[in-house]
């Protein structure tokens, strides 16, 4: 399997605190991977650094083997997609010019969009269902409309790989599990990775073929979701106790808090 | 844009520049030329130096207020909103009270001592706001006003120890004005403006995706230190000269981005060139104003752009407010 992301020791920390403490990881081809912890744990922090947000002084990450701190901007933009968890848009940009800027980094100055460039667009748009509202303003659409035309956004960087903060938080039960089908048909067809730091564990469980639970900037467990999601860890992380089953209908596990 | 569009905006352009010389305290009309060698020294000499100043002025200054709202994310920001004017205003108070008689390159003691001070105000912010991982907006929005508070309170100051005539020379150049003769001020700002205008332009895209903020800027590939520090530099150093030679002309850096983004959209590969042009243009007509309105006296043109940018901005405060109401 390809290599995408190696990450080798990486530590972290914002002021003195560590937020990142001796990660070490590699992603591969066509992986789905869930981020689990609580909050505080470093999800965020770690995700920021996966797609060079947020950077540290020694080579620590390499995108396919290159360090990823060298990588010119505009090429790691063509391999790496990144959904922060807020997106604040000052000006009122329709919903097309939103679209456009994933397609900057296929660009040169100030040129005029190709032909390629407009068709990644149509594709992009078909698949996340946004098609009907093209030109109207973004600051205008719903929750789930904002976050679909975010994702297409993402998607028409042709990225290897797309990093979501928390991408289903703000949103309704059938949009978190649209989304969440949609990154799938992705990673199952064209091969992308995703990463996705969340809360609902219970929809990583569904989608994900890897999961991550990280405690205090640490990684504590790595692998499927059935080697992650078990009853002591969880407990001990999370501090609640826990039930957990297997779902009849998808056959993947779902854990209920109780008190 | 469609084609209507940018032909009525070159019409308007070549409307203004080749029509507004010839109004003024007196009206010459343009056979007066051929015929008469001081009204042909007039137009040549005064008047049409005069208003493509005045274009290249309102130009850039619309320009930098439009770039310099998408650098900070705050639609409110206007090219003075960083306190290089008053930095700028400073030098130029000092200069007016120390008395130099200095001449470098023909350009006066208040010209030199006023970019000096927008030079020094742009390093001092640049060292306040850089960080690792760029200039956080809000820390230069605080930056800014913080300096300007700090330099209008050593203006003020200044005024206190002047005497009637400086205080009243202060006052004057405070209010801005675009009187000048010859072509060396529009020759000087031309050049700078031209390429700011052009570097800015060809980024005009990523300045999209910049108003968008940092995290999003740089997953879409924009180099956000790089680009913020041009932009900042860039805008900065235009400015400093603009308030050098004109003072401190208000509003138009606000309203104009304003204005253009309401009627065609917040994209900057047309907001840049269409506002920097509209804003050109608005100047000019608010200078024939100045000039003509209590001729043979003339009023400084920066009480014009105010007296039409203040219930302008009234009335987008209040449809601010009333949306946030909805």
């Amino acid at each position: 399997m390809p290599e995408i992301l190696n990450i080798d020791r990486l530590n972290f920390a914002y002021q003195h605190d560590p937020v990142l403490e001796d990660i070490s990881l590699t992603l591969g081809e066509s992986e789905f991977v869930g981020i689990i912890g609580p909050n505080g744990a470093g999800k965020s922090t770690l995700l920021k650094h996966m797609a060079g947000v947020l950077t540290c002084r020694e080579d620590r990450l390499f995108i396919e083997n290159k360090p990823l701190n060298r990588i010119p901007r505009r090429r790691l933009a063509r391999a790496v997609a990144y959904l922060p968890q807020e997106v604040e848009f000052v000006f009122s940009f329709s919903v097309d010019e939103v679209l456009r800027m994933g397609r900057y980094p296929h660009t040169h100055g100030i040129r005029i969009y190709s032909q390629r460039d407009e068709d990644v667009i149509d594709n992009v748009s078909r698949m996340l269902d946004i098609e009907a509202f093209r030109l109207r303003n973004y600051s205008d659409l719903s929750g789930g409309e904002k976050q679909r035309v975010l994702i297409a956004s993402a998607l028409a960087q042709e990225p290897k790989l797309i990093l979501l903060d928390e991408p289903t938080s703000a949103l309704d039960l059938h949009h978190q599990l649209g989304i969440y089908q949609i990154l799938r048909s992705q990673q199952q067809s064209n091969g992308l990775t995703v990463v996705v730091v969340t809360h609902d564990i219970n929809l990583a469980a569904q989608f994900c073929t890897r999961m991550i639970l990280m405690d205090h900037g640490k990684i504590l467990r790595d692998g499927p979701p059935d080697q992650v999601l078990q009853f002591q860890t969880l407990q001990d992380v999370f501090g609640v106790k826990v039930y957990i089953d297997i779902n009849p209908m998808t056959e993947s596990l779902y854990i209920l808090p109780y008190g | 844009m469609n084609r209507i569009k940018v032909i009525s905006l070159i019409f308007l352009v070549m409307l203004t520049l080749i029509f507004s010389p010839f109004i003024g305290g007196t009206w010459i009309s343009p056979d007066d030329i051929f015929t008469s060698d001081i009204s042909q020294q007039i137009i040549m000499d005064l008047r049409t130096p005069r208003v493509i100043f005045a274009f290249l002025v309102g130009f850039s200054l619309a320009l930098i207020g439009a770039v310099f709202q998408a650098l900070l994310r705050n639609d409110l920001a206007t090219p003075y909103t960083l306190g290089i004017s008053s930095g700028g205003s400073l030098g130029a108070v000092l200069a007016i009270k120390s008395g130099f008689l200095l001449h470098w390159f023909g350009f006066s003691a208040v010209v030199i001592f006023s970019v000096t001070g927008s030079l020094a105000t742009i390093l001092i912010i640049y060292l306040i706001a850089r960080s690792r991982y760029g200039m956080a907006p809000l820390t230069l929005v605080l930056t800014g006003v913080t300096i300007s508070l700090l330099f209008s309170s050593m203006i003020l100051f200044i005024h206190y120890l002047a005497d009637f005539t400086e205080t009243y020379r202060m006052i004057r150049w405070l209010m801005g004005g675009l009187q000048i003769t010859g072509w060396q001020y529009p020759l000087t700002l031309l050049p700078v403006a031209v390429v700011t205008f052009l570097y800015l332009y060809r980024h005009a895209h990523a300045i999209n995706i910049l108003s968008t903020g940092h995290e999003m800027a740089m997953s879409k590939g924009v180099d956000v230190l790089r680009l913020q520090k041009r932009i900042f530099f860039g805008g900065s150093i235009l400015v400093g000269v603009v308030v050098a030679f004109a003072g401190p002309i208000g509003f138009i850096g606000l309203i104009i981005p304003h204005l253009i983004r309401l009627l065609i959209g917040p994209d900057h590969r047309i907001l840049l060139p269409v506002g920097a042009i509209v804003g050109g243009v608005f100047l000019v007509w608010c200078d024939t104003l100045a000039r003509t309105m209590i001729a043979p006296a003339e009023l400084p043109v920066g009480i014009i752009t105010a007296m039409i940018g203040g219930p302008f901005f009234m009335w987008l405060l209040l449809r601010h407010s009333q949306k946030s109401a909805v």
